[in-house]
């Protein structure tokens, strides 16, 4: 390919050509980019500019985070191999907490459009910091908590353009006189809590406090047990509308124990079985969103493709069909489709099996919070009056 | 590829109504527009393409007797160089029996051809013209070509000064360093 490449370049384009191309590339080359001239740097810091690339997304980059150790993680690109430079990023986790000597446990709790939802509980107050891993932009709050397990979560409302957080407290199976299901919803718009339902109740499905949500189609999801029967379910939480409802699982699998967790895979909501020596990993698609017929046994990886005494935990599908997920010696595993191991790489702690908290997946983008609208806040807090508002910090 | 003609047409003037009409009934007897760019060529373009140009539609909507052959349509931003390019690639791209990799094929050989200055110019003309899928395929193009690239390059590419300071940059380079590892 010739270029012929002299100095200066006729001809000069006017700004708004130059701001179609900045749309279309990577988040991490603007980034770069900035630095080019100023005019550059305040185009492609203006909030519309971000929401632009993001809706646009020509070349949308998806990273896996995951805690090496504590306040530092590594971030290796979704669809690009592990052995490129460039895949592997190393990221300082900035603490929920404001106080910074605060060394409880960091969980990541939710993601969404390039958000990342991180929780630090305590024995009385869960600290919660929203975080844009790419432009390290970060917003605190928090929630008194009375340690019951709850399930988190993050979504977009579109309508008011407001990132709302979602926390949804269990009862315990043994402690009666405590049933309800309580729904609460932080908006980054009102900067407020707002108690939202008590519902009919569920329990935690692992022994774990807190539990990721999967954000998909405006609702956030997580696997429950029923507290009745006692059998897996999946709930739904719809941020725009503020309604919670249950997706049944495939009617066979119903009494199934050992599914060990419920993932988003290729934009599809997906169960995982552990595959362990004795079993191999089992996938379940629902490939048609709350239609119960369409649940498909996806995937069974055979064991023998990989070491004995090993299990692997499928995480996502990367562009070009292969299957992401951690084995139990802590390793970052890329299996081809049809189960073959591609490459593997240590990629931080895991705390036991079912511990994956620790990783959170999102999609690179610009997007800063949007400001808080001091109207909707007055208006916010008559409305719910004295019953249920936390004022926060 | 472009004629330079002297109108030999003698068909009835049409009002452009009719002439869209008969547009979308015949496909064999294909109408043609008259363009002249901007180094006063004249081209001969089949309708069928020449309507995907905003600035062709545009022109007719305010002069539409110019539909009819008689009349060129000037074509102020665009030299005849580029008109050249963009109505090849429009012609593959129209083609109906060309198939994803021919058109994958075409575009990179197409973009081949191109040095950067060549290209820059095509998007003034493509976005002139106002084609929508020529623009959209040359900016996605120049975002590919230095999106891998270091800063400098770019300044280089598109005869950007620095405004900054050394020290300003510097800041700006650290607080983005993890942006600016170079990656390919």
């Amino acid at each position: 390919m010739k270029r012929r490449f002299t100095l200066p370049l006729a001809p000069t384009l006017p700004e708004e050509m130059i701001e179609e191309i900045l749309l279309r590339l990577p988040v991490r080359s603007v980034l770069r980019f900035k630095c080019v001239c100023k005019s550059w740097l305040s185009l492609t810091s203006d909030p519309q500019f971000a929401k632009s690339h993001f809706d646009l997304a020509a070349v949308p980059t998806h990273r896996i985070l995951k805690f090496s150790k504590y306040s530092i993680a590594k971030s290796a690109e979704i669809d690009n191999p592990f052995q490129l430079n460039s895949a592997e990023l190393v990221v300082n986790i900035p603490h929920p907490s404001p106080d910074r000597n605060h060394k409880w446990r960091i969980d990541v709790v939710g993601s969404c459009r390039g958000f990342l939802l991180l929780a630090a509980a305590t024995s009385d107050i869960i600290y919660f910091l929203i975080w844009n891993p790419s432009t390290s932009l970060e917003k605190r709050f928090n929630k008194v908590w009375s340690m019951l397990p709850y399930l988190c979560g993050i979504g977009y409302d579109s309508s008011t353009d407001d990132y709302v957080v979602v926390m949804i407290t269990l009862p315990l199976l043994h402690i009666h006189g405590r049933l309800g299901t309580e729904i609460h919803c932080f908006s980054s718009r009102t900067n407020s809590w707002s108690y939202t339902e008590n519902t009919v109740p569920y329990i935690s499905f692992s022994n774990d406090f807190s539990h990721h949500g999967s954000l998909l189609h405006g609702a956030v999801h997580w696997l429950v047990h029923s507290y009745y029967g006692f059998h897996p379910v999946i709930i739904a939480f719809d941020v725009m509308e503020r309604k919670l409802s249950e997706i049944p699982l495939p009617p066979d699998l119903a009494d199934r124990s050992e599914i060990y967790d419920l993932r988003l895979m290729g934009k599809c909501l997906c169960l995982c079985f552990l595959g362990y020596e004795s079993g191999p990993a089992e996938m379940w698609m629902m490939k048609e969103y709350k239609v119960q017929s369409s649940w498909t046994k996806l995937y069974i990886l055979p064991p023998i493709c990989y070491p004995p005494r090993c299990y692997f935990a499928p995480i996502c599908f990367t562009r070009d069909g292969e299957i992401l997920g951690y084995d139990n010696s802590k390793t970052l595993v890329r299996l081809h489709h049809r189960g073959e191991l591609l490459e593997h790489r240590v990629h931080g702690q895991c705390e036991g099996i079912y511990r994956f908290p620790h990783c959170g997946m999102y999609r690179e983008s610009l997007l800063s919070l949007p400001d808080i609208d001091l109207d909707h806040c007055l208006r916010a807090n008559r409305r719910s009056g004295a019953k249920g508002v936390e004022s926060n910090q | 590829m472009a004629e330079e003609t002297e109108s030999t047409k003698t068909e009835p003037l049409k009002t452009a109504e009719e002439e869209f009409k008969k547009l979308e009934i015949t496909e064999e007897e294909e109408s043609e527009l008259k363009l002249e760019t901007s180094d006063h060529v004249t081209f001969m373009v089949e309708a069928s393409i020449a309507m995907k140009f905003g600035a062709v539609q545009q022109y007719l909507e305010v002069s539409p007797a110019a539909s009819a052959s008689a009349t060129a349509i000037p074509l102020h931003n665009v030299a005849s160089r580029e008109l050249i390019l963009i109505l090849e690639y429009y012609r593959m791209h129209d083609w109906v029996d060309a198939g994803e990799r021919d058109l994958k094929e075409f575009d990179e050989r197409f973009l081949k051809d191109l040095n950067y200055e060549e290209l820059k110019e095509l998007l003034l003309a493509a976005n002139y013209l106002n084609v929508e899928k020529l623009f959209n395929f040359l900016t996605k193009s120049i975002a590919n070509i230095i999106r891998n690239k270091d800063v400098e390059f770019v300044r280089t590419f598109f005869g950007i000064d620095n405004d900054y300071t050394p020290e300003e940059e510097a800041a700006y380079r650290e607080e983005n360093a993890w942006a600016g590892v170079k990656f390919v």
